[in-house]
C-alpha cells in the first residue's frame, strides 16, 4: 500500500512525485532510442562476415545470434597492455587467460573482399583515425610468438578467443530468423555503424550484398 | 486481515478482558475495529492484481501482433503513453485515497492498495518498454545491466511514491543482478558494479529510514545481494553457496542492528527499521543452516565444510550481542544464543563423504536439530514467520532423512532421543515458569 506520509502530502506534492516517477521510468527507453538512432545516423559503416543461429527469447521473441568472424579471432596481434592489466597473467609460464568482461578495443581493416577484418586488439583505444570497435572479452588467452601450435602466433603477442561487440542479436518477425539460419553462411553479411566512442550499432543484415533487413531510425 | 489472525486477536481481547487489562467499553471498541477489517479487502486487492496482469498481457499481445508495422518513433510513443496512463491512474488513485482518508471514509484503504497496484503496473510497463526498445535496436541481452536498471527504476519509484511493492521489485532485481553465474555460468560470481551498490544503498537506507514501507521479508530480499557478493568474496572457493561465510555475515548484521537499536536518541522509525533488519538477518541464519544441511546431504554447490576462521569470526559478533547485557546485568539474549548454537552445530560437522551411499543416522543431530533450533530461537524472539519457515524446513529435512537414510531404525532411535530432550526442555521450562510465578509478589 502507498505509504502513509504520501497521503499526508499536498495535492501538488503527490502530483509532482508521480510526474517525476514517469520521467524516471521513461528515461531509459528514450535514451536507448536516441543513442542508437544517433549512432546509426552518424556512425562509420563497417561490413562484417557472420554466421547465424535462431534461438527464441521468452520476452523479446525470435532472434538470430550473429557470430562474427571478428568476434572469434585466432592469433590476433595483441598490445602489451592486454597482458599488463590482467591479474594472474603468467606469459612466461604459458598461462595467460583473460577474465571475461575485460573491455577491449579491436582495430578493423578493410580487406580486398570488401569486408572488415580484425587487425589488432588492445585495452587502451589506439590513437589515429582507424576504425576501432569497442568490445568485451567473453573468453580468451594470450600467447607469445612461437608458442602453441606451429604458426598459431605470428606476432610478438597474440590473442585467441571470443569478443562481444553488442551487435550479436538480430530480432526479426516470426519465422524470419529461422529462415535466415538455413542460408549459406557465406551469403550473409552485417553492416554495422560505429560511433566515435567505438560502440557499434547493427544497421542492416545483407544477403548476397543486398539489404535484407534494415534497423529503423526514430 | 486473515480469519486466523482475526480469531487470534479476538481470543487475545477476551483474555485481556478476563484479566481486567481492558474494560467492557474498550473490549467493545476493539471488537468493532477487528470486525471492521474485512478479509474481503485482500481478495479485492488480489483480484485487482490479477486483472492488471491479464489486461496488461492482453494489451502487450495486441501491440506485439502489429509491432513490425510500426516505426520506432510510434513504438516509443505508444510505450510512453502506456506508462503515462499507468502513472496517471496511480496518481489519481493516490490522490483519492488521500482525500478519502482525510474524510475518514473506509474506502481510503482500498484506494491506497489500488494506487500501489497501479504503481507496480507502471513499473512493469517501464520494464517492458526498455526490453522492447532493446529489441527494436537489436541490443543483446545483458541480464545484469537490465536487472540493475529495473532496480534503479524500482528504487526511484519506491522513494518517490513510498511504494513498498516497488521497493520489493527493486530488491528482487538486485538479487537477480548479484546472482553468481547469471550471464557467465562458467565464471560464476562477478562483483556488482558501483552503480548497483549505489542503488542498493539508496534502497536499504530508504527501507531502514521508513521512507519505503518494508517488512522484514523485504529487508531480507535487500540482504540477498549483499550475502551473495560477500559470501563469494570471503567464501572458501568458487561460486559455492558458503554456509560458514553466510552465517558470519548474518551474525555480523544481527550484532550491528542490535547494537544500533541500543543507541539512545535514535529516531523511532530508524529503530523500527533496524529491528526489521535484525529479523531479516535472522532469516539469513536459517539460510546458512539450510545451506549447511544441503551440504550434509551432498549437494555439490553447497559449501558446508569445516571453516575454522569463519567460525572464529562468529565469536566477536556473539560478544557484541552478549557483553552489553552482561555488563548491564540484563538477561542474556537466549534466542540469539540458540541461533548461534544452531549455526555452529550445522557448520561444525564436515560434509558427507562423496562415496557414502546413504545418510547416516547421526545426521539427525547435524541437520534436523539445527533447523529446529532456528524455529525455537525465532519463537523465543516472537518472529513467527521465521519460526514457521524453519518448522516447514524441518518437516522437509525429516522427509529427506527418512528417504535418504540406509538405517531407519538408527534414525528413529536418534529422533526418539532428540524428541525426549525436547520434551525434557519443555518440562524444565514449565518448572521455571511456575517458580517465576511463585516468586512474583
Amino acid at each position: 500500500m502507498i505509504g502513509l506520509p504520501l497521503r499526508r502530502a499536498g495535492r501538488r506534492g503527490t502530483f509532482a512525485a508521480f510526474a517525476l516517477v514517469f520521467l524516471v521510468q521513461a528515461a531509459p527507453s528514450i535514451q536507448i532510442a536516441l543513442d542508437q538512432s544517433r549512432r546509426l545516423a552518424s556512425g562509420r559503416p563497417v561490413l562484417l562476415a557472420t554466421a547465424t543461429k535462431d534461438p527464441r527469447d521468452l520476452f523479446r521473441g525470435e532472434y538470430s545470434i550473429l557470430s562474427y568472424e571478428a568476434g572469434q579471432p585466432a592469433g590476433l596481434a595483441a598490445a602489451p597492455d592486454l597482458a599488463e592489466r590482467q591479474a594472474g597473467c603468467d606469459l612466461a609460464g604459458g598461462d595467460c587467460r583473460l577474465a571475461a568482461g575485460t573491455p577491449v578495443h579491436v582495430t578493423l581493416r578493410p580487406g580486398p573482399d570488401g569486408l572488415h577484418h580484425a587487425a589488432s586488439i588492445a585495452v587502451a583505444r589506439p590513437a589515429g583515425e582507424g576504425l576501432v570497435l569497442r568490445g568485451t572479452v567473453q573468453f580468451g588467452s594470450l600467447t607469445r610468438r612461437g608458442e602453441g601450435k606451429p604458426g598459431a602466433c605470428a606476432h610478438d603477442l597474440c590473442f585467441s578467443g571470443a569478443i562481444a561487440y553488442g551487435i550479436e542479436r538480430w530480432y526479426g518477425p516470426q519465422g524470419v530468423p529461422a529462415n535466415l539460419d538455413t542460408l549459406d553462411r557465406g551469403r550473409i553479411r552485417v553492416r554495422a555503424r560505429v560511433g566515435e566512442d567505438g560502440i557499434a550499432a547493427l544497421d542492416a543484415i545483407l544477403i548476397d550484398g543486398e539489404d535484407f533487413a534494415r534497423t529503423p531510425r526514430l | 486481515m486473515s480469519f486466523t489472525y482475526r480469531d487470534r486477536v479476538r481470543a487475545d481481547i477476551r483474555r485481556w478482558a478476563a484479566l481486567g487489562l481492558i474494560d467492557a467499553e474498550q473490549e467493545r471498541r476493539l471488537d468493532a475495529d477487528v470486525a471492521g477489517r474485512s478479509g474481503l479487502v485482500r481478495v479485492q486487492v488480489a483480484l485487482a492484481v490479477a486483472a492488471a496482469l491479464l489486461l496488461g498481457t492482453a494489451a502487450i499481445a495486441f501491440v506485439a501482433a502489429n509491432w513490425d508495422g510500426m516505426s520506432p518513433f510510434a513504438r516509443l510513443l505508444l510505450l510512453l503513453a502506456a506508462d503515462a496512463l499507468a502513472v496517471g491512474l496511480a496518481c489519481t488513485a493516490a490522490l483519492r485515497a488521500r482525500e478519502a482518508l482525510r474524510a475518514g471514509a473506509a474506502q481510503g484503504g482500498h484506494l491506497g492498495w489500488l494506487a500501489e497496484v497501479l504503481t507496480l503496473l507502471s513499473l512493469a510497463v517501464a520494464t517492458g518498454s526498455i526490453a522492447l526498445m532493446g529489441q527494436t535496436f537489436h541490443l543483446p541481452a545483458d541480464t545484469r545491466a537490465f536487472a540493475v536498471t529495473i532496480a534503479a527504476l524500482g528504487t526511484a519509484t519506491a522513494l518517490l511514491t513510498r511504494s513498498g511493492g516497488a521497493g520489493g521489485v527493486a530488491a528482487l532485481a538486485l538479487a537477480v543482478a548479484a546472482w553468481p553465474g547469471l550471464d557467465h555460468p562458467v565464471i560464476g560470481a562477478r562483483p556488482l558494479p558501483w552503480s548497483a551498490w549505489a542503488v542498493w544503498a539508496a534502497l536499504a537506507a530508504g527501507m531502514l529510514w521508513g521512507r519505503i514501507p518494508a517488512r522484514p521479508l523485504g529487508l531480507l530480499l535487500v540482504l540477498v545481494p549483499l550475502a551473495l557478493q560477500v559470501t563469494a568474496a570471503i567464501g572458501t572457493d568458487g561460486p559455492h553457496a558458503d554456509a560458514g561465510a553466510l552465517a558470519v555475515l548474518a551474525f555480523g548484521l544481527i550484532a550491528t542492528a542490535h547494537a544500533g537499536q541500543r543507541v539512545s536518541r535514535l529516531p523511532a522509525r530508524l529503530r523500527t527499521g533496524l529491528g526489521h533488519a535484525e529479523t531479516a538477518a535472522t532469516g539469513l541464519v536459517l539460510a546458512a543452516v539450510l545451506i549447511g544441511v544441503a551440504g550434509q546431504f551432498g549437494w555439490p554447490a553447497a559449501q558446508a565444510g569445516r571453516a575454522l576462521p569463519q567460525l572464529l569470526l562468529l565469536a566477536p559478533c556473539l560478544g557484541l550481542l552478549c557483553l552489553p547485557r552482561l555488563l548491564g546485568h540484563g538477561p542474556l539474549p537466549i534466542g540469539h544464543l540458540i541461533l548461534a548454537a544452531a549455526a555452529l552445530a550445522s557448520l561444525a560437522f564436515g560434509p558427507v563423504a562423496a562415496d557414502a551411499d546413504a545418510v547416516e543416522a547421526v545426521s539427525v543431530w547435524k541437520v534436523l536439530v539445527p533447523v529446529l533450533g532456528v524455529a525455537v530461537a525465532a519463537q523465543l524472539d516472537e518472529r513467527r514467520s521465521l519460526s514457521g519457515g524453519a518448522l516447514a524446513a524441518g518437516g522437509v529435512v525429516i522427509l529427506a532423512l527418512l528417504m535418504l537414510s540406509g538405517d531407519l531404525i538408527g534414525v528413529s532411535l536418534q529422533l526418539l532421543i532428540a524428541g525426549g530432550l525436547a520434551a525434557l526442555a519443555i518440562g524444565l521450562s514449565l518448572r521455571l515458569q511456575r517458580r517465576l510465578a511463585a516468586d512474583t509478589p
